[in-house]
C-alpha cells in the first residue's frame, strides 16, 4: 500500500508557480530522496506535505486518506528540521515527550516511549540535559528520537545533515541508512547533496525548476538520466559536457572530437548510432562520466584523442585531470600511478558505450 | 498507536479543519486590540488634532471650520517665533554636541580602557533619570546665587558671572546644557555598540598598509559608523521637537517666554490660555517639522542601502 | 595616561549633579546658604528626606511626596504590564504567524514611536473626559498602555525574528496550536526581551511628566508632576533647596536603582529603540 500519495500537485506565490504538476507515488517502508539545487521546490514541497504550506492545486494523501486542508498535527507524520529546531527551554527528555503530550498521551506511556527511544538512539544519559549542553550528533540523534517517538505513518527529513562538519556527516548518514533498514520506516528526505541522496535514497526524485525531473532508483538515475539537467547534476565530479558534431565516414557513424590539434572521429556502437540517425540532426552535446574517460596506455591508439594536460589533482584514491575537448573544459579520472603530467599532452580513450547525448536547444536527452 | 482508524475519520477531519482554522484567526484576533488602539488613538487622534486645528476651537473643541485663520494668526505671534527660534538654536547644539562628546568618549573607551564597565555606566545613567529631576538639579547648580557662580567666586575670581538661568538671551542654553548631560551618555553608548561592531581584521590591513591611527579613525571608522549617526540622530531630533519636562523643571519657559520651545507653546495655548486651535495648529506644525527633518535623512539612508546592494 | 584623565574629567561632569543632589538633600538649610555648592554635608541631616515625603507642600496641600510617589507606581505597573504583555504578543504573531498586512501592520504601529505626543494630547483629554477616565489612574494606565505598545512591539519583534521559525514549525508538528506554542515554547525563551521591554517601559512612564500634567491634577497627580509643584511652590517662600534635592532623589530612586541593577538590559533597550529605521 502506498504511504503518500502526491498527484497533481501546484504551488504558487502570488503569480510564481514554485511547484508545477508534481506527482509522486511512495510505498510503505520506502525511504525517497527530493534532491536539487536550492530553489527548485524540495523544501516547498516537503513543507506542503507536512501541513506547513498550503497546497495551491492537487492532491496529498498519507495513508490514502487525503489530508489537504489538515494540519500538521493532524497528519501522522514527524519532522526532523536543518537546524534541528530543539526546544531549548527544555530537556532532551521534554523535547522527546512534547509531541506525545501535546496528543495527550498519559504520562507513564510517555516515559515508557522516551526510555525507548533513548534506548534506540543511544542517548539515555542525556536525557536530562538542555540542547545547549549537547554536541551538533548529539542533537541529530535527539531530533530524530523526537520523530521516532510518535511513531507516525511518514517521516520527514528537511537537510537534517547539512548543519554537520564533512566527518560527522558521513557519520549519521551511515546511522540513518542503519536506522531506516533495521525500522523500516518510511522516509522522505530533502537534500541538496547528490551523494546524500545516492547512498540514502531506495528511490530519489531529482528536482529542478518546480518540476520532478526524474524520479527512479539511485543507480538507474546515475546510469540512464532524462536529460542533461539530471546528467550534470547526479555525479561527482559533474558528468561532461562537449558539444559536439555527427557525421558518417566510410559507412562509420560517429562524433567528432579534437584536442586542439587533429580532429578525430570516433565511432559510435550500433545501438546509439540508430538512435541519433532516426533523430536525425548534426549537432549534439556528448555526455560522458569522468570515469568513461581514460588516458591511453598503449602508444598508438587509433580511436583516442589527443588532449592537452591542464591541470592534474591528485585526491588519494583517484587523479583527476583536467583537459579540453572541442574548446569545453573536461574532468578525467585516472588511478593515481597512470596520471599524465600537468603540460603535457595525453591520448584519451572515450568509452562510448556509455555515452549520452543530448539535445543541445532542449537538454533533453536522444539517446 | 497514533494511527486513525477511518470510521474516525470524517470527524477528525472536521475538528482538525476547525482547530486550523482557530489557528488562522487566533493570530488576527491578538492583533485586534493592537490594531484597534492604534486605529483610534494613533490615526484617529492625529486626523482629529489635524481637523481641530483649521477649526475656531477655543475653550472646548467646536466643528466651525476657519480654514487656515489659526496658523495665518499663530505665525504673527512673538512667542511662536521665539519657540521655533528657541528649537533650531536648541536643537542644533544639542544635536552636534551630543554627537561630538558621544563619539569621543565612545572612541576613548573603545581603547581597551581599564574599570570600562564602571565608565560606561557613570556615562548613561542620567538617561535613567526624569527629565524633571534633571531639570530641578541643574537649576540648582546654575542659580547664580548659591550655584556654580558662587563656587568659582569663593575660589577667588569673584568678578565671575554665570547668570545665564535669568539671562533671557542666554537661558536656552542652560538647556542645552542640561540636555547634552542627560542624552550624551546615549550617544556614546550607540557609538560604541557600532564601534564594537567593527570588523578589527579591516582596522589590522589599514596599519599594515601604514595608516596611522587618527587616519584609520577619519577614514574607515568613522565612516562605517554612518549607520549609527543615522539611528543617533533620528533619536534626537525627535527628542529635541518633544523636548517639554525639561525646560518646564529647569526653566519654566522663562525669563519671560525667552525659552520657549513649540510643545511649551503648544501647551500653554491648547490647555492653559484654552486656545485648543492655537494649540493643535502648534502640535500639527510640530509633527510636521519631525517629518521634515526625518524624511531627508530616511530618504538618504534608504539610497545608500540601495546603492550599496547594487554595488 | 591623557585618555584616562579625560574620561575622569567625563565622569566627573557626569556625577557633579547626582553628587550635588545628594550632598545637598542631606545638608541643613543653614548649609545650604552659607556653605559651598560642593561642600559636604555637616552635620549631616535628613530631615530634608523626611519632608521632601512627608510634609513638604504642594501648593496648599502639605503631605509631601510619599502619596504621589504611590500614585506613581499604582498606574505604572499596570501600564508595564499591559503594555508588554500586548507588545509580546504582537510581535510573536508579526514573526510567526505572519499573514498578508501584517508587515503593513507594523510599519502603520511604528509611526506611533515618531508622532510628537503633542498632537494626541486635546483629543485625548476630551476622550478621557468622555469615558470617564480623566484626571484618573485608571486613566494614566490607558495613556501609558496605548502609547508604548508601539515600542514593546517593536522590541519583541525584532527579537522574534531571530528565533528561528523551525521551533514553530517543529511545535506545530508536534502538534501544539497558536497559543501553546507560545506559552510553552516562546515565552520561555522571551525573558531577555522581557526585561528589556518591562525596564524600558517602567523608565519611560515612571519619568513621564507630559502626560501627568495635562490629564491629572490635585491628588491623582503622578511623582514627577508633584515633584515640580513641590520645586514650584518652595520657589515663591523661601527657597528650601535641601527639601528640593531630598525630593529630586526621591523620584529618581527607582528608576536609579533599576539602572543600577539591570543597566545592561537597559542599554540594550535603547540600541533595539534605536534600530528602527
Amino acid at each position: 500500500m502506498s504511504v503518500l500519495t502526491i498527484r497533481k500537485i501546484n504551488k504558487t506565490y502570488g503569480n510564481e508557480a514554485v511547484l508545477h504538476d508534481i506527482n509522486i507515488d511512495m510505498q510503505d517502508g520506502e525511504f525517497l530522496i527530493l534532491v536539487g539545487p536550492s530553489g527548485c521546490g524540495k523544501t516547498t514541497l516537503l513543507n506542503m506535505i507536512a501541513g506547513l504550506e498550503s497546497v495551491t492545486g492537487g492532491e496529498i494523501a498519507i495513508d490514502g486518506r487525503r489530508i489537504n486542508g489538515l494540519g500538521p498535527r493532524d497528519r501522522n507524520i514527524a519532522m526532523v528540521f536543518q537546524s534541528y529546531a530543539l526546544y531549548p527551554n527544555m530537556t532532551v527528555r521534554g523535547n522527546i515527550s512534547f509531541g506525545l503530550e501535546m496528543r495527550k498521551v498519559p504520562r507513564p506511556r510517555r516515559s515508557e516511549i522516551v526510555n525507548r527511544v533513548a534506548k534506540t538512539l543511544q542517548i539515555e544519559h542525556l536525557l536530562d540535559r538542555k540542547p545547549a549542553a549537547l554536541s551538533g550528533g548529539q542533537r541529530q540523534r535527539v531530533a530524530i528520537g523526537r520523530a521516532l517517538a510518535r511513531e507516525p505513518s511518514l517521516f520527514l527529513f528537511d537537510e537534517p545533515l547539512s548543519a554537520l562538519d564533512a566527518k560527522l556527516r558521513d557519520e549519521m548518514r551511515t546511522e540513518l541508512k542503519i536506522l531506516h533498514q533495521r525500522l523500516k520506516t518510511s522516509m522522505v528526505y530533502v537534500t541538496h547533496d547528490q551523494i546524500e541522496a545516492m547512498t540514502l535514497g531506495d528511490r530519489i526524485a531529482v528536482m529542478y525548476g518546480g518540476r520532478v525531473q526524474q524520479l527512479g532508483a539511485p543507480q538507474d538515475i546515475y546510469d540512464n538520466p532524462t536529460n542533461r539537467f539530471v546528467a550534470g547534476f547526479i555525479g561527482s565530479p559533474a558528468m561532461n559536457f562537449i558539444p559536439c558534431e555527427l557525421a558518417e565516414e566510410n559507412g562509420a557513424f560517429g562524433v567528432r572530437l579534437s584536442g586542439g590539434e587533429e580532429t578525430r572521429l570516433l565511432p559510435l556502437p550500433d545501438a546509439i548510432a540508430d538512435k541519433l540517425k532516426s533523430w536525425g540532426r548534426g549537432k549534439a552535446v556528448l555526455g560522458v562520466r569522468p570515469e568513461h574517460v581514460t588516458p591511453s596506455t598503449a602508444e598508438q591508439q587509433t580511436e583516442a584523442v589527443s588532449c592537452p594536460v591542464n591541470v592534474v589533482e591528485p585526491t588519494g584514491p583517484n587523479t583527476y585531470v583536467f583537459s579540453k575537448v572541442n574548446d569545453v573544459e573536461i574532468i578525467v579520472r585516472c588511478t593515481p600511478g597512470h596520471a599524465p603530467e600537468a603540460g603535457s599532452r595525453a591520448k584519451l580513450e572515450f568509452d562510448l558505450s556509455k555515452a549520452l547525448f543530448f539535445d543541445p536547444e532542449t537538454d533533453d536527452r536522444v539517446a | 498507536m497514533a494511527a486513525n482508524s477511518p470510521a474516525a475519520s470524517a470527524g477528525t477531519y472536521r475538528s482538525s479543519r476547525w482547530r486550523e482554522h482557530l489557528d488562522t484567526v487566533l493570530p488576527k484576533l491578538t492583533l485586534v486590540p493592537t490594531g484597534a488602539a492604534a486605529l483610534i488613538f494613533l490615526y484617529g487622534f492625529i486626523a482629529w488634532t489635524i481637523w481641530l486645528s483649521f477649526t475656531k476651537s477655543t475653550l472646548l473643541p467646536n466643528n466651525r471650520f476657519a480654514g487656515l485663520a489659526q496658523y495665518r494668526f499663530l505665525f504673527k505671534l512673538d512667542t511662536w517665533w521665539v519657540s521655533v527660534t528657541n528649537l533650531v538654536i536648541f536643537g542644533v547644539l544639542y544635536i552636534v554636541i551630543c554627537l561630538a562628546i558621544g563619539l569621543f568618549l565612545a572612541i576613548l573607551i573603545d581603547q581597551k580602557i581599564r574599570a570600562e564597565n564602571l565608565l560606561r555606566t557613570i556615562y548613561l545613567y542620567p538617561l535613567a533619570l526624569s527629565l524633571v529631576v534633571t531639570g530641578v538639579a541643574w537649576k540648582w547648580i546654575l542659580n547664580p546665587d548659591l550655584g556654580l557662580q558662587s563656587v568659582v567666586r569663593s575660589l577667588g575670581f569673584t568678578h565671575f558671572t554665570f547668570d545665564w538661568l535669568v539671562q533671557p538671551h542666554m537661558a536656552i542654553y542652560t538647556i542645552v546644557i542640561a540636555a547634552v548631560w542627560q542624552a550624551s551618555g546615549f550617544v556614546m553608548a550607540l557609538f560604541l555598540a557600532g564601534l564594537r561592531g567593527i570588523d578589527g581584521a579591516i582596522i589590522k590591513a589599514a596599519q599594515i598598509d601604514g595608516a596611522s591611527l587618527p587616519r584609520i579613525y577619519l577614514r574607515i571608522i568613522i565612516p562605517s559608523l554612518r549607520p549609527v549617526f543615522f539611528s543617533a540622530v533620528i533619536l534626537l531630533v525627535s527628542m529635541a521637537i518633544k523636548s517639554f519636562d525639561l525646560i518646564i523643571a529647569l526653566t519654566g519657559g522663562g525669563p519671560g517666554y525667552a525659552t520657549w520651545l513649540p510643545a511649551i507653546f503648544m501647551y500653554n495655548y491648547g490647555f492653559n490660555r484654552g486656545q485648543i486651535g492655537l494649540g493643535t495648529a502648534a502640535a500639527v506644525l510640530m509633527m510636521l517639522a519631525v517629518a521634515l527633518a526625518l524624511l531627508p535623512l530616511i530618504l538618504s539612508e534608504l539610497k545608500e542601502k540601495r546603492r550599496a546592494s547594487t554595488r | 595616561m591623557l585618555i584616562y584623565a579625560i574620561l575622569i574629567f567625563a565622569a566627573a561632569y557626569y556625577l557633579l549633579p547626582l553628587y550635588v543632589m545628594l550632598t545637598t538633600s542631606l545638608k541643613t538649610l543653614h548649609q545650604v546658604n552659607n556653605a559651598s555648592l560642593l561642600s559636604l554635608p555637616d552635620p549631616i541631616t535628613f530631615k530634608p528626606w523626611a519632608e521632601a515625603w512627608s510634609s513638604a507642600c504642594m501648593g496648599v496641600n502639605c503631605s509631601g511626596l510619599q502619596h504621589y510617589f504611590w500614585n506613581s507606581v499604582s498606574f505604572v505597573l499596570p501600564a508595564v504590564f499591559i503594555s508588554t504583555v500586548f507588545g509580546a504578543l504582537n510581535g510573536y504573531v508579526l514573526t510567526k504567524w505572519q499573514f498578508r498586512g501584517s508587515n503593513l501592520f507594523f510599519g502603520l504601529l511604528l509611526v506611533g514611536t515618531f508622532v510628537p505626543y503633542q498632537m494626541f494630547l486635546l483629543p485625548m483629554a476630551w476622550t478621557l473626559g468622555k469615558i470617564g477616565l480623566s484626571n484618573s489612574i485608571g486613566g494614566l494606565v490607558l495613556v501609558h498602555s496605548v502609547y508604548g505598545l508601539a515600542f514593546t512591539t517593536l522590541f519583541c519583534r525584532n527579537f522574534y525574528v531571530s528565533m528561528p521559525d523551525e521551533l514553530v514549525k517543529a511545535a506545530r508538528v508536534d502538534g501544539a496550536g497558536f497559543i501553546r506554542i507560545f506559552w510553552r515554547i516562546v515565552l520561555p525563551l522571551s525573558l531577555p526581551i522581557l526585561m528589556v521591554s518591562i525596564i524600558w517601559q517602567f523608565t519611560q512612564i515612571w519619568n513621564d511628566f507630559l502626560f501627568g500634567i495635562v490629564f491629572t491634577s490635585g491628588t491623582h497627580q503622578p511623582i514627577t508632576v508633584a515633584l515640580y509643584n513641590m520645586v514650584d511652590t518652595s520657589s515663591t517662600g523661601i527657597k528650601r533647596y535641601n527639601v528640593d534635592m531630598a525630593g529630586a532623589v526621591i523620584t529618581a530612586l527607582p528608576t536609579f536603582i533599576i539602572y543600577i541593577l539591570a543597566g545592561r538590559y537597559f542599554v540594550r533597550g535603547l540600541t533595539a529603540g534605536s534600530v528602527k529605521g
